[in-house]
């Protein structure tokens, strides 16, 4: 599955787009990044599952397309 | 539409079908609050002056700056210390003459949001802050008004509608929907600290002034419930449907008397770790202690680069990762304006419990400008 990285997590991810596998849930989706980048764990973000904003853990098939959304402030 | 000249003023919108006078006589009659005449603000003024909606508020206290001309289009050089609402106002006027612009040389605040908005049909976010963006969200709900927001970073931006009821099973979503709580301001870079493309907030402005129009002439697909990206280095644009957050509802003021009591700017602000935080004396006194390891914590290419003092450099997200670097008693990290620094800090302390943790209070940019004083 493919995750796609917006805004100011590109800096801390380092890119914007990235591939996983074998992941079954958000939650999980998010411990892993958590760990291979630990800064991650002091960002607001929101997450979406194939373009649907989600509020709780998700479960992901094979194909799922995740992004991850941070505010902007700036005007 | 019986006057000629309103007629070729606006007939080349007129005739396309899906407008009609109908259409313009309903921006005729229609009020908007543009809040914030900066990068944003900017673009979305011209366009709703330019097309004929009968009311335009613009609410800014901030005076013009030279730094702000590569992308807030309105403004000149010879405008560089003025009242940004006020110039904004008369170029406007002489952009189209028949419509009512109100001027605000003021601040939204809590204090006087209701009072302002409650005037005004649709408001429009073009703020700078998330205090702010967190405040108009709040005052909207209160009373009822669509909220076009817009906001961006670096080559990105954002665009949504909030506050219109679309499902008539849930209610209406907004900005805490997406984004529950404000994140503190040292989490998230703002413009001078980032930096910003200048053609950025025309196009993401110009996409809430197209979505400010097509909402009250009821034409076309707006983003009501939807958050629309953009990244200005690949072209890319994605739709995200937005979803009720349950929590958000707890965290909106239930009326007018909570809404004034909210502190909009606590919420955001850093007040908390102020303890790390030492003036330029402190800190010029600091470097001279063998025993102190200066980190700068911006990113790589960020100016002014600085060969005044020793010193290292780690961007904030990699500070967790680089920590086998910092090995003296004193530690003092400086960023552009003491934001990133604070933050810094505060990993910093839970890392180590031994060390002497400093933020250079206002960054990098007043130390070199009282350094330049004092030459």
């Amino acid at each position: 599955m493919t995750v796609k990285i917006f805004g100011q997590l590109g800096d801390i991810i380092g890119t914007n787009l990235i591939q996983v596998n074998d992941i079954v849930n958000t939650t999980e989706l998010v411990t892993n990044l958590q760990s291979k980048y630990p800064a991650l764990k002091n960002a607001k973000y929101k997450i979406a599952v194939n373009r649907n904003i989600i509020q709780s853990n998700t479960t992901l098939q094979h194909d799922a397309e995740v992004a991850l959304l941070p505010p902007f402030s700036g005007g | 539409m019986n006057n000629d000249k309103r007629y070729e003023r606006y007939q080349r919108q007129i005739v396309l079908k899906e407008f009609g006078v109908k259409a313009q006589v309903k921006l005729l009659h229609s009020k908007v609050l543009v809040v914030g005449a900066g990068g944003l603000g900017c673009a979305v003024l011209q366009y709703l002056v330019a097309a004929g909606v009968g009311t335009v508020g613009i609410i800014d206290n901030d005076v013009v700056s030279l730094s702000n001309l590569h992308r807030q289009v309105l403004y000149t050089c010879n405008d560089i210390g003025l009242l940004k609402a006020q110039v904004a106002s008369e170029k406007l006027k002489a952009f189209n003459d028949e419509i009512n612009i109100n001027t605000y040389n003021i601040k939204l605040t809590n204090q006087n949001a209701l009072s302002i908005i409650k005037h005004y049909d649709i408001i429009v976010d073009g703020t700078d802050n998330f205090s702010s963006r967190y405040m108009i969200n709040d005052a909207c709900i209160l009373l009822s008004k669509p909220l076009i927001y817009g906001a961006i970073f670096k080559f990105e931006g954002q665009v949504a509608i909030f506050n219109v009821k679309s499902d008539l099973n849930i209610r209406a979503l907004n900005y805490r929907d997406l984004f529950t709580a404000p994140p503190k301001e040292d989490e998230v870079l703002n413009c001078a600290e980032a930096g910003v493309l200048g053609i950025l907030p025309g196009i993401i402005g110009t996409m809430q002034a197209n979505e400010t129009i097509k909402l009250i002439i009821g034409v076309g697909k707006t983003l009501i419930n939807t958050l629309l990206t953009y990244n200005a280095l690949d072209n890319s644009i994605y739709e995200f449907n937005l979803s009720l957050n349950e929590e958000a509802q707890d965290l909106i003021p239930n009326d007018e008397e909570a809404f004034l009591k909210m502190d909009y700017e606590w919420l955001c602000s850093s007040h908390i770790n102020n303890k790390f935080e030492i003036d330029v004396a402190a800190f010029n006194k600091l470097v001279e202690d063998d025993n102190t390891t200066i980190i700068d914590v911006r990113e790589k290419d960020e100016q002014p680069l600085i060969n005044e003092f020793e010193h290292i450099q780690i961007p904030l997200n990699q500070l967790i990762n680089n920590q086998s670097l910092i090995v003296k008693n004193n530690v003092i990290v400086f960023c552009q304006s003491g934001k990133r620094s604070l933050q810094a800090a505060k990993m910093l302390s839970e890392l180590f419990n031994n060390k002497n943790i400093y933020s250079l209070k206002d960054g990098i940019i007043d130390w070199k400008k009282q350094a330049l004083q004092e030459t």
